[in-house]
Order: structure tokens, then sequence, then C-alpha cells
């Protein structure tokens, strides 16, 4: 128990301040156009993910990314280093997503998975192997989104237990067990391979 | 209890466990087989989640031009000034090309001859306060006017706001016809015909008023509208001034003070000059964003 304390305190212990994000966010705060282009060419793909997945719609989470640019370039200043940069940028863009999502008034769909076609070429256990993983990746897209966000956030963004907590607006406890509920919804999927093993 | 355990095998798989949790952990690990089967399916989960995640975050679109037009920072003070007097300078290819300076020397030569004949009968100022300003006012008003298409190539080479290249050309054709005149006046207060100071007090605040009172009607209207209204009423003064100083006064007020105006008069006539351009900047950015925009805001690839 008192392990657990500790750790989490250590976790939220900011990262070293000469770090290339915190420089570039430094310097966009000083107005330094180059800097944003840095930060995004870094960052943006993982936004870009992030926001596709929350939104359901590449063209909404694009265009929301465009937002988010302009909330960092406005925003740079009031960056205090507390947190990864990773970890502000997120939140701006979950705070932007939700607003996009409450004006366009969309349903939360499932992620449009599109499973890419099998090849007929290699072993049988490759084959069998990447047929699980879409079977897995499918399931995944119908995850409810707040669980879904969470699984990203953990091994896509890779943050830390208080990270993914602060982003979401939640307890760690509560990522502890959305993960755990998230885990226990895809079980069907991961268990093909253990009943193999077995 | 496993609990325990299990929750922390997500940040054991992505590194972002303590370090004594990770050593602790991987002692529990090496002897149990439960948690060792749930890591085998945390990683896979873990695989599956970033590849899916990878291929969302192919192919990033550039910034889109709306941003970085805003990325522009907010200059210092010595850098606006830097950049205004630069982009002024530029400006002077253009009125170079127009075949401005000619006439406008020519116009002002014969001025100066004019004034230089006439001797002192009448007051000396007379001729430079009566064409100086029409001068002005002439040339800022067919800078604005639709003809002047050396506007739009710099417009869209530069990416300057169109309003303040538009007032930087102005500036400079002021620059150049103040900077003529005042010549000119130097050249006279040496010939022994005035003295310098009221003699550039006459026409430098007269010059303004009217150049600023063409610019509006030109936004306003159109440059030869604007030329017509103000050469009538320009010459129109000059005209009661002459008369008044034949002795044959047409009006009540004396305008002779324009002639040599006393320190008051001279601010007064700068105030209202300076009133008048920002009411044409107003206009003129106005103006400008009411245009339809042509370039597209999302960049479509």
């Amino acid at each position: 128990m008192a392990n657990r304390k500790m750790s989490e305190h250590i976790l939220s212990v900011p990262a070293a301040h000469d770090d290339i994000d915190y420089v570039l966010v430094r310097a966009i705060a000083q107005g330094d156009g180059q800097a944003l282009d840095k930060l995004y060419a870094r960052h943006g793909p993982g936004l870009l993910a992030y926001l596709t997945s929350r939104l359901g719609e590449r063209q909404l989470a694009e265009e929301v990314l465009q937002d988010v640019m302009l909330a960092v370039w406005k925003g740079a200043g009031r960056f205090r280093g507390e947190s990864k940069v990773r970890t502000w940028l997120i939140s701006i863009a979950r705070y932007r997503a939700i607003n996009a999502q409450r004006r366009r008034r969309l349903q939360q769909v499932p992620l449009d998975e599109t499973i890419p076609a099998q090849e007929e070429t290699g072993p049988k256990g490759l084959l069998e192997r990447a047929a699980e993983q879409d079977e897995l990746r499918g399931a995944m897209a119908h995850l409810p989104v707040e669980q879904r966000e969470t699984l990203e956030l953990v091994f896509y963004h890779g943050l830390s237990g208080p990270e993914v907590a602060a982003i979401q607006g939640i307890s760690v406890g509560t990522v502890k067990s959305r993960l755990h509920r998230a885990k226990k919804a895809l079980r069907k999927w991961l268990h093909t391979e253990e009943s193999s093993h077995a | 209890m496993h609990k325990h355990w299990q929750e922390l095998l997500p940040f054991y798989v992505n590194g972002q466990i303590a370090p004594e949790d990770r050593a602790a952990l991987k002692a529990h690990l090496a002897g149990c087989s439960e948690c060792q089967r749930a890591l085998e399916e945390w990683q896979r989960v873990a695989r599956t989640t970033q590849s899916a995640a990878a291929e969302r975050a192919h192919e990033l679109p550039p910034l889109s031009p709306v941003i970085r037009a805003q990325l522009q920072p907010s200059p210092t003070p010595r850098q606006a000034l830097a950049a205004a007097t630069r982009l002024i300078w530029i400006q002077r290819t253009v009125i170079l090309r127009e075949g401005f300076v000619p006439a406008l020397l020519l116009v002002l030569l014969l001025g100066l001859l004019a004034t230089a004949g006439l001797g002192e009968q009448p007051p000396v100022a007379l001729p430079l306060v009566g064409l100086v300003p029409i001068v002005a006012a002439l040339a800022v008003a067919f800078l604005h006017g639709p003809d002047s298409d050396p506007a739009h190539e710099i417009v869209s080479a530069a990416p300057t706001n169109s309003a303040v290249l538009v007032f930087s050309r102005m500036t400079l054709v002021l620059v150049l016809v103040a900077g003529l005149s005042a010549l000119g006046s130097v050249l006279l207060s040496l010939l022994g015909q005035a003295t310098l100071g009221p003699l550039l007090a006459s026409w430098f605040g007269p010059m303004l008023l009217l150049s600023a009172l063409t610019t509006i009607l030109t936004l306003l209207w159109r440059p030869a509208a604007a030329v017509s209204i103000s050469l009538t009423l320009w010459a129109g003064l000059v005209a009661l001034l002459g008369r008044e100083l034949s002795g044959r006064p047409l009006v009540q007020v004396s305008l002779q003070p324009l002639l040599q105006p006393r320190w008051p008069l001279v601010v007064g006539q700068l105030v209202l000059a300076g009133l008048l351009w920002l009411l044409g900047w107003f206009i003129l950015s106005h103006e400008i964003h009411t245009q339809p925009q042509e370039i597209s805001l999302w960049h479509s690839s």
C-alpha cells in the first residue's frame, strides 16, 4: 500500500525542463512560429490519432487538430511545465473534441475500423495470428469511448496513471478500473490465444 | 492480493511504472503464472492499440493557412518601425513607374518660378499654398484608383494587410511632395523672399488636410469625383484669398491667416488631418475585408 502511494507521488514529479518539448513550448510562448511547426511535427500524428479515435471521424479530427494548434499558440505562455507537454496537448485536444462533438451533436459511434485484407502467403500461424489481431482490433473499436481512450492514452501515448487521470478528469482508481473493464470486455478475443497455449 | 499486481501490469507494459514497483513486480511475475498470462494479454492489447492508433496518425495535414496567418507575432515598436520604413521605401518603384515624379517636379518648378517672378506683391506663400495641397491630393487620389494595378500584384505577393500597403504608398507620395515643396521653400527663403518657418507651416497643414479629404472621397466614391471636389474646394479657397488680398473680399471671414498661420491654426490643421486619415484608414480596412477572399481557408490535398 505504501509502495503504491509512493509510486504515484514519484510519477507526478515533472520531467527535466531542458527536454526538447519544453524548449519548444517556451519558444512558442515567445512567439516563435517555427517552434510551433516543430511541435506540430512531433506531436501532430499522436494528436490526430487521439482525435480520430475520440470523434470517430477523420475530417472532423483534422479540423479540431488545427483548433488545438491555435490554442497552443495562444496559450503556450500559460503552460508551467508541471506535466509532460504531451499530456498538456492531449488535455487541450480532449477539451476541443468535446466541444466539437457538442456543437455537432454527434452520437458516440464505434470507430469504423476497416480491417485490411488478408494475404494468402506466409505460414499458417502468422495468418491465424493476424486474423486474431484483426478481430481484437474490431472488438476494441466497439469499446465505449472512455475505455478506448484510456487504452490509447496508456499504450499509445505512454502516459502514467496520474497523467491519464488528469486528462480524463477522474481519479487514478477510476483509470485502473476502466483498464480492468476494457480488458474484461476483450477477454473473448484475448482468450483464444490462452486456449491454444493450454 | 493479485489485484494489486494486476493493476500495475498495464504500466509495466508501457514503462510508466515506478522503479521500485517494477522490481517488485518482476520478482512476483517470476513465480506467478496467472499474472504472467495477464501480462501477455496486456501486451497483446498494447500492440493492437498501438497499431490501430498508428494507422490513424498517418498523413498529418499541414498547418492550415489560417493558423499560419495568425502566427505572426506582434512586433516590438522598433521592429514595427523598421518594417514600416522598409515597406514605404519599397513603394518607390510603384511611384516611379507612374511617371509621377517628373510631373510633380514640373509643377513645383512652375510654382517656384511664379513665386519668384511675382516678387513681393502677393504674399510669397500664395502659390505654394495653392499648389502643394492640390498636387498632393491629385497624387493620392490616383494612387488608390481602380486603375492602380500595381497594388494588386504587390498585395498578392506580400503577406501584408492591403490597407497598410495602400497607406504606405500614400505616405511615400506625401513625403515626396512635402520634401520637394520644402526644398523649394528653402530656396525661396535663401533668396530672401520669405522666412522659412512660416512658409513651411503655410502649406504643410493644408497639404495633409486636402489629401486626407481626397483619400476619403476616393474611398467612398471614385478618384475623378474626389479630385473634382477637392480641386473646386481649394481653388475656391485660393480665389477668395486672392480677392481678399487685392482688397475686394467676398466673405466676412478673413482668410489671410492661412498664409502665415500661427501655432494654434497649424496644430488645428494637423489634428483635423490626422482624424481624417484615421477615418480613411478605417474605411479602407473595412473595404478590403468585405471583398471576397480568393484564397481557400482549408488546405485540401
